[in-house]
C-alpha cells in the first residue's frame, strides 16, 4: 500500500513541477504583427521606412482640418479681429468669436482642432528622436536631418500650443508611463524647449531643398531659423531675431515674389510649405476649402470682419489679390481653390512660413534696437511688393511700431493666427477687441483658450488656466 | 445516450476512474470470452440503440399464428417480422450451426414461438420494444478458477462489468463495501480482487451508470450488467477534458440536453439555453433569427464595456474563438460572429447561427473555479461545452423530421389614429405658440392628407413569416466502428415589411473506431454549415406619423415625392425612412467545425490522447445602396459595399491520464499541454460614385472605392494538470492546475498561473451520519471550491509600438507610416478569484434533486483601455485598471420526478439565480475612465438619473428633485457638485425559468418559462417628446398630459419641440419602470403515433409535434415587450412549428 502512496506522491510532484516550472515556450505565443502594420523598430530599420515616418508627420499636419491645417486661422482669427462666426447660433463657435470660452462647452472643439492633433505630432516627432536615436540602420545624414526635422516639430507645435493655451506639460517622450502624469510647466520653460529644439534642429538639418528635388515641402535648417526669429521676437530677444531674420535673407535661396504666386507651390518666397494631398479630397489646401465658396454666389464659411476690410489701404494690392466677395461678404482668397483635382499638378500647397515674415520680423528688431532706417527698409520691401508707397523716413519709433502693426495684419490676414498672436504680444488685445460690439469686457484670462476638461480629469497635475475654474 | 457516454469514456472521462488491469485471463479462456464479448458488444449496442430510439409501445405478448416446416431459423425469423411489427437482430454467424426447425402454433405469444424454435440450438433471445435480439447462450463467463483460499479464508475474485446490453465497461469501480477497498476494471471490463472476504458485498459504479451491489459468496462468479442511471444524479455530465455526475462532482455544472434542445423552434442553439441553467442569462438583441446573442454567466465581471461577457464556447474540444476585430461588438450586444465587416440590419451574426440545433447532444454549462479553472486563462465567464450527436451501432437507421410553421409579432400595441395625432399636434402648437410651418410641418399644413390613417406597427412587422426546418439523421455502424451523418435545412422569413430571410443548411459527420483490442480507439466530428441572411433594413421605430403617406407609389417605388406631397416638400421627402428596404444586405457565411480525438493505452493505468480540431469561419458581407433607394431630388449616387470576415482556429492538446485505486480511495491524474492558434481577417471594401444601378453590384464598376481592413493573429499555449481522489466514494478532492501563455501579452508578461481545489463531502455514504438524516433524504452532498481564472480580453499586439499605413495618403510623393497605438508592453493577464460553496440533494430516491449554491467572483487587475492624457499621444492605453468587481449570489435548481407511473410521467424543473453586481473597490476613483459611470459599492449596470417629481400644476412641465438645493437642476457635468442625479441599479433581481414535461402514453406536454425581475427603461420615454412633428405616440397618454393651470396629471403638455424638461426627464427616474416578465418561451406538444396505426408502412417510430416559442407573456410592462424595451422596434417574434419524426 504505501508503495501506491509513494506513486502517488511522485507522480503529483512531478505534475507540480511541470506546472510550476514550466517556462513555455516564447515562440508558442508570440505573433508577428498583421500585415498592415510594423513595429517601431521595423519602423526605424532604413532609411526609407524612417522618412516615411516623418512623412506621416507632415501628411497628418495638412490632410485633415486641425491646428496645422486651417483651424489656428479660423479659431485664432474669431478669437481676434478677423473672422466673422463660422455658424451663428452655435454655442461653441459663437464663444470663440465674443471671447467667452468655457471649459464645458468648448473643450470638445479646442481638444479635437487644437490640442490633441497638436500633441499627436509631438508624439509622432518623439517617436522619430527615440526610434532613430536607438536605430543602427540608418545611415547619419539621414539620422540628422530626421532628427533635426522631428525637434523642428516638436518646436513647431509646442509654439502654437503655448501661445494658445500659455503653461503646458512638457512632453518629450513616447512612454506614457514618464508623460501621463505631468505637471504644467511655465511658458517660459516651453519656449526654452523650443528655443533648444530649434537650434539643434538649425544645425541638424539641410540647408536647401534638393532631398525633396527642390519643393519647400519638408523642415529645413531655414525652417527651424524662420521659426527660431520669430520666437526670439515674441521673446523681445530682438538681436536673436535680427540675426536669424537676416540669415534667412541673406541666404539668397529666397525672394519676395509676387502677389499672385504668393500662395502658390514651390514658390522662392516659401520656406516651409505643406504639401496638399494629390489623392485625398479636397486635393488642395484646406483652408481653401473651408473659405472658398462652393459656387460663387453660395453662403460662406466665415466672413473677413468689418474691421479688417476697413483696414486695407484703398491702393493696397494685396486686397485685389486675396480677398474675394460675394453677396455674403468678403472672405480670404489667398487660397483659392476649393477643391482641385485628383493627381493634377497644380493643386496648391499650404503655406507654413515665408519670407515676407522675415522683413517684417526685422523691421521689428531693428526699430525696438532703435535702427529705425533699416527697421523702414524691411517694411518697405512689403510696402512695394503690395503696390504702396514706401514710409517716410522721418517716422518715429512709435509711428514705425504702427506701421509694423498695420502690415502685419494685412499682410497676414487670416493666416496661421499671426493677428491673434500680435495682439496679445503687444499687449494691445483688450485694448483693440474691446471696441468691438461682440467682444465687449473682454478679461486678460479671456486671451488664453482653457485647457480641454478631460485633460484635467485624466491628469490631476495639469493646472487649468486662470478664470477657467470650476 | 448511451452511446455518447461511451465515447466520452473513451476520450477522456477515464481520467477521472481508475483503472487497474488484472493479469490476462488464462488463454484457454480467452477465446470464449471474447467471442461472448463480441457478441454481447454487438447485441447489446443494438439493443441500446433500439431501447432509446423506438419509443413507440410494443406488445410482446402479441399473439400470432405460424405455422412452417423444417426451415432455417432465419426463415422463421423473417416469417415472425412478417405477420408482427418485431424485428429481428442476430449475427448470422451464429445461425450457422442451428438446425431447422418446425413450428405450429395457432394462437401463440412470439415469445412462446422463440421458445420452442431455439430450444436445444445453444441460442438465447431477448425483447426489447419491438426488437428481439437473438444470441448466443450465455456461457459461464469467467470460468473460475478453483477459489483461492487464502489467508482468513480470503479468495480471489475476478469478473466482468459489462452495459446491459453487453458493452464491457472500462474503468468501472469494483469496491468492497466493508473494507472499502477496491480495484477499477480494464478495458475489456474486467477485474480482480486478490483477498475478498466470502460474504462481503462488492459495489460496482461507473459515471453515467446506477451503481449495483453484489455479495460475495464461496465460488461465485461475478458478472455486473449495468444499467443507465435514470436519476438526474447519475447522469454522465460532461466536464472539462472528462465525464463526470452530479453525484460525484465537485464542481458546479450545469447541463441542456438534446431533448430540450430540439423542441424548441430556435435556429441559434445559445436562444434553447434561455431560462434553462441558473445564472445563465441568454439575450436576445434583436428579432432577427441570425442576430447576436448576449450571453451572461452570474454577472458581468468586467468594467470595460468594449468586450463581450460571453462565455469561453467550445464544441467538440475545439474553442469557437472569434477575434473581435471590428468595432460592433461589445459587452451590450454580444458578439458579432464572423460578419466583422459591416454591422447589416441584424446588428451583426451570432456565431452560434452556423450551429445547426438538432447536431446538438449536450451543452454543459461550468460555472464554478473547479469546474472552470483547467481552461485558465479563459474561463473566467464560465465555459459552455457544446457536445455533438455521435454515432449509434447497430441497424442503420434513418431519422427524418419535417416541420413547417409561421412567425408573427402579435404583441402590437395602441398608438394614437390620426385625429388623435392630430389633436396632439395641435395642442403642440397652441403650447408651444404659433402655427404649422407650410414648409417643415408637413404631417398637418397639408403637404399630407390627414385624411390617411395608417397602422404602421402592422405595416412594418405585422406580417407573417414562414419557417422551414428539415432535418434527416442516419446512424449505423457496428460497435467498433460507426457513424452518424446529419442533415438539416432551416429557413426563417421576416415578419416585416419587405421579408427577407434567414436560412441555413447543414451537414455533419461523427465517425468512431475502435482497435479490436480497445486500446486505440479514434473519434471524429465535423460540421458543415452554409448560411444565408438576406435582410433589409427597416426604420428604427414604427412610430411615424399615422397620416404619413405609404411606402410605395402606384408604381411600386418608393414614395419619396409622395411624401413630399403635391408641392413638393423636400423637407417632408427627406423625412421617408424607408429608403433602407431597397437596400438588400446579404450575409453568406461558411462554417466548419472538425474535431478529432485519438487515444492509446500504454499500459494498464496510463493512457495517451490527443484532441486536434479546427473552426473557419468564412463571411461575405453585400450591401447595396442603389440609387432607386434613394431621394432622386438630391440627384444621388448609388454605392456597394462588401465586407469579408475569416476566422480560422486550430487546436492541438495532447494529454496523458493515469488512472488507479489506492487504498480506500480512487486516484486519478490528468496532464496534457493545449496549443491553440487563431488567425482573423477582416476586409471592407466600399464603392461610391455609381451613377447607374445597372452595374451597382459590380464593386470594380464604382467610380471611387476605399479599402479597410482588420487583421489578429492570435495564439495561446497552455499545460494543465488535474488530480482526483476519491475517498471510500465520500470525499472528494480535485485539484486542477494550469499555466498558461497568451501572445496578446508583451514579452516576459505573456504567462499566468491559475488553478482551483475543489472539495465533495457525501454525508449520506456516512454510516454514522446515514443514521442521523432522515430517509427522506436519499443523497446529500456538500460542495466547495476555491480558484482562479484568468482573461486576456484586449485588443491583441498592444503591447507593441506599431506604424501603420492604413487610411493615409502619400506624402511628397511616398507613402507614409503614422504611429497607431500608445503601446504598453507591461499590462498582464486579467484575473477572477472564484469561490463556491454548495449543497446537492437527492430526496425520495433521487427523484427530487436539487442544487443550492453560493457563490463569490472577484475579477481583479481588470483589463482596460485606461484613459491616458491626449497630450501623451493617445486617449488611452491598455492597462490593468485596480478596480474590483464582485459577482455574489445564489442558485438553486431542482429537478422533479412528481409522478412517474407506466402511462402518466409528469416532471418539473426549476431554477433560479440572484446575483449581486458591486464594484467593491478602484483606487483613485477619481481619475478613472469609469467616474462618470460607475460608483463604488454599487452595480456596473446601474444610472446616474434625477427624481422625477411630477408635472408642475402650474406650468404643465415635467419637475425634478433639486437634490443639492442650489435652485436648478442640474445633470452637468457628472458627479460634480452641481450634479442633482442619483444612483439607481439596472441589474435583474433574479432570473430564472421553470419547465414542465408531462407523458401520457405517446402524448408529450412540454412548457418552459423564462422569468425575469427586472428594472427596465419604460417604452414610452424611448419616444420622441409628445407632440413634435411626425412621431406618433402611444394611446395611453392620451387624457394624462396637463392641459390648463391646476390639472394634476402624470405627463407634461406636448410642444412642437423637444424641450429641454423632456430631455431632463429622460435622463431622470421617471423613465424606468418594472420590466419584469414570465414569458412561456417554449410550448411543445409531441405525438407518437401507435405502431397499430401505422400498418405496413416499414417505419419504426413515427410522431408529430407542434413547437412554439413565445407564445405569449405576462409582464406589467407597457409596450411591446419588456426584454428588448424598444420603442417601436422589432419586438421578439412568436414561432409556432408542426412537424412529424419518422424513423426508418
Amino acid at each position: 500500500m504505501s508503495k501506491e502512496y509513494l506513486t502517488v506522491i511522485k507522480v503529483s510532484a512531478k505534475l507540480l513541477v511541470i506546472l510550476v516550472f514550466f517556462d513555455g515556450c516564447n515562440k508558442l505565443v508570440t505573433v508577428p504583427l498583421p500585415i498592415n502594420r510594423v513595429t517601431s523598430a521595423q519602423t526605424f530599420s532604413s532609411d526609407a521606412n524612417a522618412t516615411a515616418a516623418m512623412l506621416g508627420i507632415y501628411e497628418q499636419m495638412s490632410l485633415t482640418p486641425s491646428f496645422s491645417s486651417v483651424e489656428t486661422t479660423v479659431l485664432a482669427g474669431e478669437s481676434a479681429d478677423e473672422l466673422t462666426d463660422r455658424s451663428p447660433g452655435n454655442m461653441s463657435q459663437d464663444q470663440f468669436l465674443s471671447n467667452t470660452l468655457s471649459p464645458l462647452v468648448n473643450s470638445q472643439v479646442i481638444s479635437n482642432e487644437l490640442w490633441q492633433p497638436a500633441f499627436f505630432d509631438i508624439f509622432s516627432a518623439n517617436s522619430i528622436i527615440e526610434g532613430v536615436q536607438s536605430s543602427s540602420g540608418i545611415t547619419a545624414a539621414t539620422r540628422t536631418q530626421l532628427i533635426g526635422e522631428a525637434k523642428f516639430i516638436r518646436a513647431f507645435c509646442y509654439f502654437y500650443l503655448t501661445n494658445f493655451f500659455g503653461g503646458l506639460p512638457l512632453v518629450t517622450s513616447t512612454d506614457f508611463n514618464k508623460t501621463a502624469f505631468l505637471p504644467t510647466v511655465s511658458k517660459d520653460s516651453i519656449y526654452q524647449q523650443i528655443i533648444s529644439d530649434l537650434i539643434d534642429a538649425q544645425q541638424l538639418m539641410v540647408g536647401d531643398f534638393s532631398f525633396t528635388g527642390g519643393e519647400p515641402i519638408r523642415a529645413t535648417k531655414w525652417a527651424a531659423t524662420a521659426l527660431l526669429a520669430r520666437v526670439y521676437l515674441y521673446q523681445q530677444n530682438w538681436l536673436g531675431a535680427d540675426s536669424a531674420a537676416t540669415a534667412l535673407i541673406n541666404s539668397g535661396l529666397f525672394r519676395l515674389v509676387g502677389l499672385d504666386t504668393v500662395f502658390k507651390p514651390n514658390n522662392q518666397e516659401a520656406i516651409f510649405q505643406l504639401q496638399s494631398s494629390n489623392t485625398a479630397y479636397p486635393y488642395c489646401t484646406q483652408e481653401g476649402y473651408y473659405f472658398v465658396p462652393l459656387s460663387p454666389g453660395s453662403s460662406l464659411s466665415a466672413w473677413m470682419t468689418p474691421d479688417l476690410l476697413t483696414a486695407f489701404d484703398s491702393s493696397d494690392q494685396r486686397y485685389s489679390a486675396w480677398v474675394e466677395c460675394n453677396s455674403f461678404g468678403c472672405y480670404p482668397y489667398k487660397y483659392q481653390m476649393r477643391t482641385g483635382t485628383p493627381n493634377g499638378a497644380e493643386n496648391e500647397n499650404y503655406n507654413v512660413l515665408r519670407l515676407a515674415e522675415m522683413y517684417l520680423i526685422r523691421a521689428e528688431a531693428e526699430n525696438n534696437l532703435g535702427n529705425s532706417m533699416l527697421a523702414l527698409s524691411d517694411i518697405d520691401a512689403i510696402r512695394i511688393r503690395a503696390g504702396l508707397d514706401s514710409l517716410s523716413d522721418t517716422l518715429t519709433k512709435p509711428q514705425i511700431f504702427q506701421s509694423i502693426q498695420q502690415e502685419n495684419r494685412i499682410e497676414f490676414f487670416a493666416e496661421w493666427g499671426h493677428r491673434w498672436f500680435d495682439l496679445k504680444r503687444w499687449n494691445i488685445a483688450l485694448s483693440v477687441l474691446d471696441t468691438i460690439p461682440y467682444k465687449l469686457n473682454i478679461r486678460p484670462a479671456q486671451l488664453l483658450y482653457p485647457i480641454p476638461v478631460n485633460e484635467i480629469q485624466t491628469d490631476p497635475y495639469l493646472k487649468q488656466n486662470p478664470g477657467y475654474q470650476q | 445516450m448511451d452511446f455518447l457516454k461511451h465515447f466520452a469514456l473513451r476520450r477522456g472521462a477515464w481520467s477521472n476512474v481508475l483503472s487497474i488491469s488484472p493479469p490476462p485471463v488464462t488463454k484457454t479462456h480467452e477465446p470464449a470470452i471474447s467471442l461472448f464479448i463480441r457478441t454481447m458488444r454487438l447485441t447489446g449496442v443494438l439493443l441500446l440503440a433500439f431501447s432509446l430510439h423506438v419509443s413507440a409501445r410494443s406488445d410482446a405478448q402479441q399473439r400470432i399464428a405460424i405455422n412452417v416446416k423444417n426451415v432455417s431459423l432465419q426463415r422463421l425469423f423473417s416469417e415472425i417480422e412478417k405477420k408482427t411489427n418485431f424485428t429481428f437482430f442476430y449475427d448470422v454467424m451464429i445461425l450457422k450451426e442451428t438446425k431447422p426447425v418446425t413450428i405450429v402454433f395457432k394462437d401463440a405469444t412470439v415469445e412462446e414461438v422463440l421458445k420452442a424454435a431455439l430450444a436445444g440450438q445453444a441460442l438465447e433471445f431477448t425483447i426489447n420494444d419491438k426488437t428481439i435480439f437473438v444470441k448466443k447462450e450465455r456461457k459461464v463467463l469467467v470460468e473460475a478458477r478453483p477459489l483461492d483460499t487464502g489467508r482468513g479464508g480470503v479468495i480471489r475474485l475476478r469478473g466482468v462489468v459489462l452495459t446491459e446490453a453487453g458493452v464491457p465497461v472500462q474503468g468501472a469501480n469494483v469496491t468492497i463495501k466493508q473494507t472499502e477497498h477496491g480495484t477499477i476494471t480494464n478495458a475489456k471490463g474486467e477485474f480482480e480482487l486478490s483477498a475478498v472476504v466470502p460474504g462481503s458485498t462488492l459495489i460496482f459504479s461507473y459515471v453515467g451508470y446506477a451503481p449495483q451491489s453484489f455479495e460475495v459468496k464461496d465460488g461465485s462468479q461475478v458478472q455486473i450488467n449495468m444499467k443507465v442511471a435514470s436519476n438526474e444524479l447519475d447522469k454522465a455530465v460532461v466536464q472539462a477534458y472528462g465525464l463526470t455526475t452530479q453525484r460525484l462532482t465537485t464542481s458546479d455544472i450545469g447541463k441542456v440536453t438534446a431533448q430540450d434542445i430540439e423542441r424548441q423552434p430556435v435556429m441559434n442553439p445559445l436562444l434553447a439555453l434561455q431560462g434553462k441553467v441558473a445564472g445563465l442569462d441568454v439575450n436576445m438583441t434583436s428579432g432577427y433569427a441570425s442576430a447576436p446573442v448576449k450571453v451572461e454567466l452570474r454577472g458581468r465581471a468586467a468594467i470595460n464595456p468594449i468586450f463581450t461577457s460571453d462565455p469561453l464556447y467550445i464544441i467538440d474540444g475545439v474553442p469557437l474563438t472569434v477575434n473581435e476585430l471590428s468595432p460592433f461588438s461589445s459587452n451590450a450586444s454580444g458578439s458579432v460572429g464572423f460578419a466583422q465587416a459591416l454591422s447589416g440590419p441584424a446588428g451583426g451574426q451570432s456565431p452560434f447561427f452556423s450551429i445547426n440545433p438538432s447536431d446538438i447532444e449536450s451543452i454543459e454549462v461550468l460555472k464554478d473555479a473547479d469546474a472552470t479553472a483547467i481552461y485558465g486563462s479563459r474561463g473566467a465567464n464560465g465555459v459552455i461545452l457544446v457536445t455533438t450527436k455521435k454515432g449509434q451501432a447497430g441497424k442503420t437507421k434513418l431519422n427524418l423530421s419535417f416541420g413547417e410553421g409561421v412567425d408573427r409579432v402579435d404583441r402590437f400595441w395602441g398608438m394614437m389614429n390620426t385625429s388623435q395625432y392630430l389633436n396632439m399636434r395641435r395642442q403642440a402648437f397652441y403650447f408651444t405658440g404659433g402655427t404649422p410651418d407650410p414648409v417643415y410641418d408637413f404631417d398637418i399644413n397639408g403637404t399630407w392628407d390627414t385624411s390617411r390613417y395608417t397602422n404602421w406597427q402592422k405595416v412594418i412587422y405585422g406580417g407573417v413569416g414562414k419557417n422551414t426546418n428539415l432535418q434527416g439523421n442516419l446512424t449505423g455502424g457496428d460497435e467498433r466502428t460507426n457513424f452518424r451523418l446529419g442533415a438539416g435545412y432551416t429557413r426563417a422569413t421576416g415578419v416585416t415589411a419587405i421579408s427577407g430571410a434567414d436560412q441555413r443548411g447543414s451537414l455533419s459527420l461523427g465517425f468512431s473506431h475502435h482497435s479490436i483490442d480497445h486500446r486505440l480507439s479514434i473519434n471524429s466530428s465535423t460540421q458543415f454549415s452554409y448560411t444565408q441572411s438576406n435582410l433589409v433594413t427597416l426604420p428604427g421605430n414604427a412610430a411615424m406619423a399615422p397620416d404619413a403617406p405609404p411606402i410605395f407609389d402606384s408604381t411600386g417605388n418608393l414614395n419619396y415625392s409622395g411624401w413630399g406631397g403635391p408641392s413638393g416638400n423636400i423637407s417632408a421627402e427627406g423625412a421617408f425612412p424607408f429608403g433602407g428596404i431597397k437596400q438588400p444586405y446579404v450575409a453568406k457565411t461558411n462554417f466548419l467545425n472538425s474535431g478529432l480525438n485519438i487515444e492509446y493505452d500504454l499500459s494498464r493505468s496510463l493512457k495517451f490522447s490527443a484532441n486536434f480540431g479546427c473552426n473557419i469561419g468564412q463571411d461575405n458581407q453585400t450591401l447595396v445602396q442603389p440609387i432607386a433607394s434613394l431621394n432622386p431630388v438630391n440627384s444621388p449616387k448609388g454605392s456597394l459595399t462588401l465586407g469579408s470576415t475569416r476566422n480560422v482556429n486550430w487546436i492541438i492538446e495532447p494529454q496523458l491520464t493515469y488512472a488507479s485505486a489506492i487504498g480506500r480511495g480512487r486516484f486519478a491524474i490528468l496532464i496534457g499541454a493545449t496549443s491553440e492558434q487563431n488567425n482573423s481577417d477582416v476586409i471592407n471594401l466600399a464603392g461610391k460614385g455609381y451613377t447607374s444601378d445597372l452595374l451597382v453590384n459590380s464593386i470594380a464598376s464604382a467610380a471611387t472605392l476605399f479599402a479597410n481592413e482588420y487583421y489578429g493573429e492570435y495564439k495561446y499555449f497552455g499545460v494543465f494538470g488535474r488530480v482526483t481522489y476519491a475517498w471510500e466514494s465520500k470525499i472528494i478532492l480535485n485539484i486542477n492546475g494550469r499555466r498558461d501563455g497568451s501572445s496578446r501579452f508583451g514579452p516576459n508578461k505573456q504567462y499566468g498561473n491559475f488553478g482551483s481545489i475543489g472539495c465533495a463531502w457525501i454525508l449520506t455514504s456516512e454510516d454514522y451520519l446515514r443514521k442521523v438524516i432522515p430517509s427522506l433524504i436519499s443523497f446529500f452532498k456538500l460542495r466547495g471550491s476555491f480558484g482562479l481564472t484568468g482573461s486576456d480580453a484586449v485588443p491583441d499586439y498592444s503591447y507593441e509600438s506599431q506604424y501603420s499605413a492604413s487610411n493615409t495618403y502619400p506624402y511628397a510623393n511616398q507613402s507614409v507610416l503614422v504611429p497607431i497605438i500608445n503601446p504598453n508592453p507591461s499590462f498582464r493577464w486579467q484575473s477572477t478569484k472564484k469561490l463556491e460553496g454548495a449543497i446537492d440533494l437527492g430526496l425520495l430516491n433521487e427523484r427530487v434533486t436539487s442544487h443550492i449554491a453560493w457563490y463569490r467572483n472577484r475579477c481583479g487587475n481588470q483589463l482596460v483601455p485606461f484613459p491616458t492624457p491626449l497630450f501623451t499621444g493617445f486617449p488611452y492605453v491598455i492597462e490593468n485598471s485596480p478596480a474590483l468587481v464582485q459577482n455574489t449570489g445564489w442558485e438553486i435548481s431542482l429537478s422533479a420526478n412528481l409522478i412517474k407511473t407506466r402511462k402518466f410521467t409528469y416532471s418539473l424543473t426549476f431554477n433560479t439565480a440572484f446575483n449581486q453586481n458591486k464594484l467593491v473597490s478602484y483606487p483613485d476613483f477619481s481619475h478613472s475612465p469609469f467616474y462618470s459611470l460607475e460608483e463604488i459599492g454599487k452595480p456596473l449596470n446601474m444610472a446616474f438619473a434625477l427624481h422625477y417629481t411630477g408635472v408642475d400644476p402650474e406650468t404643465g412641465i415635467y419637475t425634478f428633485l433639486d437634490k443639492n438645493h442650489d435652485g436648478q437642476i442640474s445633470t452637468y457635468p457628472p458627479r460634480a457638485a452641481t450634479d442633482d442625479r442619483y444612483i439607481i441599479n439596472l441589474t435583474p433581481k433574479f432570473i430564472g425559468g421553470l419547465g414542465m414535461d408531462f407523458q401520457y402514453g405517446g402524448l408529450g406536454l412540454s412548457l418552459q418559462f423564462n422569468i425575469k425581475a427586472q428594472d427596465g427603461r419604460n417604452a414610452f420615454i424611448n419616444a420622441p417628446s409628445p407632440g413634435i412633428l411626425n412621431s406618433n405616440q402611444p394611446t395611453y397618454i392620451i387624457g394624462k398630459q396637463w392641459r390648463f393651470p391646476g390639472d394634476i396629471k402624470p405627463y407634461e403638455k406636448s410642444f412642437t419641440y423637444s424641450p429641454s424638461s423632456y430631455s431632463y426627464f429622460s435622463q431622470s427616474d421617471g423613465i424606468y419602470t418594472d420590466a419584469s416578465f414570465v414569458r412561456l418561451s417554449n410550448l411543445s406538444i409531441s405525438y407518437n403515433i401507435p405502431s397499430r396505426y401505422l400498418g405496413r408502412v416499414s417505419t419504426q417510430g413515427c410522431s408529430i409535434f407542434l413547437h412554439a416559442s413565445n407564445l405569449f407573456v405576462l409582464t406589467k410592462y407597457k409596450g411591446l415587450d419588456p426584454e428588448t424595451q424598444n420603442f417601436g422596434a422589432l419586438p421578439p417574434i412568436k414561432t409556432i412549428l408542426a412537424g412529424i419524426v419518422l424513423n426508418f
